[in-house]
């Protein structure tokens, strides 16, 4: 199974033994745990937010153009030659495919050879595993459709969204999460007991900014969404609609019963131009019949 | 298409992380020692990483878990530790550098026997030699997006920078990452 390389070489990496150190922490440790309740205790950390997570970012006039100036100039590395050369380099690292090229992983129906066009729009790693979002244009039946693929793991981690009539402007087109028709399963990291489950939505492209806003077990996650549009490339090779934008994230769980999901969208200017407020937005699968959901 | 749903093979350990963290709060030692003893590696790990000196990665790793010690009573027991003591430990790196001077290189000293960087130094570290000369958050950036995968909305939040920020700042560090590399293997 491919691995991050960058990854493998930070594990490995020689670092000094700390055996020492983590006697004496632990030492320091215990003793502070035995401390009288009541007895005052030197404040140690920077502040975090309620329930020992941290603060979010809020959205701020320049975040949203910091980002919006962000993304346009990645996109533009993504095809000036050092930027590209850069980018074939870290998608050679992780073995998945490049930006504005084919991908590693064919498309869920039909194959390959049906869709030409089809064409990677966004690769990186969640939780330690390569992905790669690519675009193509399926025909009548089901429009314009985003994958969200993972090269390394079995088909059914992937994510795929399909239209075939654009939404309205500011709007989404529901996302694909959780094996609500077989795809979106959760991946389960055994080295550090995680998971990582893909949430793939389509969006217009007068979207600028998608936050989600979802409970677990009654506390609340708020998560600003990646967004991929198609790069010059694509729009020259005719893949995809110019019009529509791939929003996806990675919940940091497993499948997650969400009492209700509220989806905002922004524009370029920061405002607010759409929200969606629904018990199944998301459409999470639900831990019934019987089935284990242990982070339900 | 069958749903696909898996179970959670290790769903006993991560039971026991959320009694520890209880235990720990009750005043266990033993539920102390072992926490520590399972996060230490990651955290030091990290820190080193980015501060690239001995004695400061130990005092991070410390000051992590001591800090986390003094929090624990206001902490959900429910979430998992490790991400909580990533950003702390994180954090405090990030500041050490901050009052540290602005570049170091990798000395052979810091290295452990048999690693000292000569001809048979192994690759692992010839990334330390090309880590150290990237600026601290783009160390930073490099250990939670590729020694943890974190994806960039997760390193925003914990570096309270915005995604885009991320993605620019990451990119520009492993092309960079990736020139120091090239050159260090072209002086050897």
């Amino acid at each position: 199974m491919k691995r991050d390389p960058i990854r493998t070489l930070l594990q490995s990496a020689s670092i000094p033994r700390s055996e020492a150190a983590m006697l004496r922490t632990t030492q320091l440790a215990v003793g502070r745990i035995s401390q009288p309740i009541g007895a005052p205790r030197p404040r140690a950390g920077r502040p975090t937010g309620r329930r020992g997570w941290p603060a979010l970012p809020r959205l701020s006039p320049a975040w949203r153009a910091g980002v919006l100036a962000s993304v346009g100039l990645l996109t533009a590395l993504s095809f000036t030659p050092p930027g590209r050369a850069a980018t074939g380099w870290v998608g050679g690292l992780v073995g998945i495919g490049e930006v504005g090229g084919p991908p590693s992983v064919q498309a869920r129906f039909g194959d390959s050879a049906a869709f030409p066009d089809q064409v990677v729009i966004a690769t990186g790693t969640a939780s330690g595993d390569a992905y790669e979002l690519s675009t193509f244009d399926a025909g009548s039946r089901w429009g314009t459709c985003f994958e969200l693929n993972f090269p390394d793991l079995p088909r059914e981690h992937g994510a795929v969204r399909c239209i075939s009539d654009q939404p309205l402007g500011g709007g989404v087109n529901g996302f694909s999460v959780a094996a609500n028709d077989g795809d979106g399963a959760s991946n389960y990291h055994p080295n550090d007991g995680t998971w990582t489950t893909p949430a793939l939505g389509i969006i217009s492209s007068d979207v600028a900014g998608v936050r989600v806003t979802y409970d677990v077990q009654g506390a609340q996650r708020v998560v600003e969404l990646e967004i991929a549009s198609l790069p010059k490339s694509v729009r020259k090779k005719g893949a995809g609609s110019a019009a529509l934008q791939a929003a996806f994230f990675f919940l940091p769980q497993y499948v997650a019963n969400a009492d209700s999901a509220t989806v905002t969208t922004y524009d370029s200017q920061g405002n607010e131009i759409g929200q969606s407020s629904e018990p199944d937005l998301l459409n999470l699968a639900r831990c019934q019949r019987g089935l284990d959901c242990p982070n339900k | 298409m069958r749903l696909a749903l898996q179970t959670d093979p290790r769903r006993g350990d991560e039971q026991s992380e959320s009694a520890l963290v209880e235990a720990a709060k009750r005043g266990s030692k033993e539920a102390v020692e072992e926490l520590i003893a399972r996060s230490w590696p990651d955290v030091h790990r990290a820190a080193f990483l980015i501060v690239q000196d001995r004695g400061a990665a130990e005092d991070i790793a410390q000051e992590t878990f001591l800090a986390a010690i003094d929090s624990l009573e206001r902490f959900d027991r429910r979430r998992p530790l490790r991400p909580w003591l990533r950003r702390i430990a994180v954090n405090r790196a990030l500041d050490h550098m901050k009052s540290a001077p602005r570049v170091r290189e990798v000395s052979s000293e810091l290295l452990p026997e048999g690693h000292a960087g000569g001809p048979d130094a192994e690759l692992s570290d010839e990334v330390l030699v090309a880590l150290g000369k990237l600026d601290p958050q783009e160390r930073a950036l490099i250990v939670y997006r590729h020694l943890w995968g974190y994806g960039p909305s997760e390193i925003a939040t914990n570096l309270e920078i915005s995604t885009g920020a991320v993605r620019t700042r990451l990119h520009r560090a492993l092309a960079k990452l990736r020139d120091n590399w090239t050159n260090e293997g072209e002086t050897k």
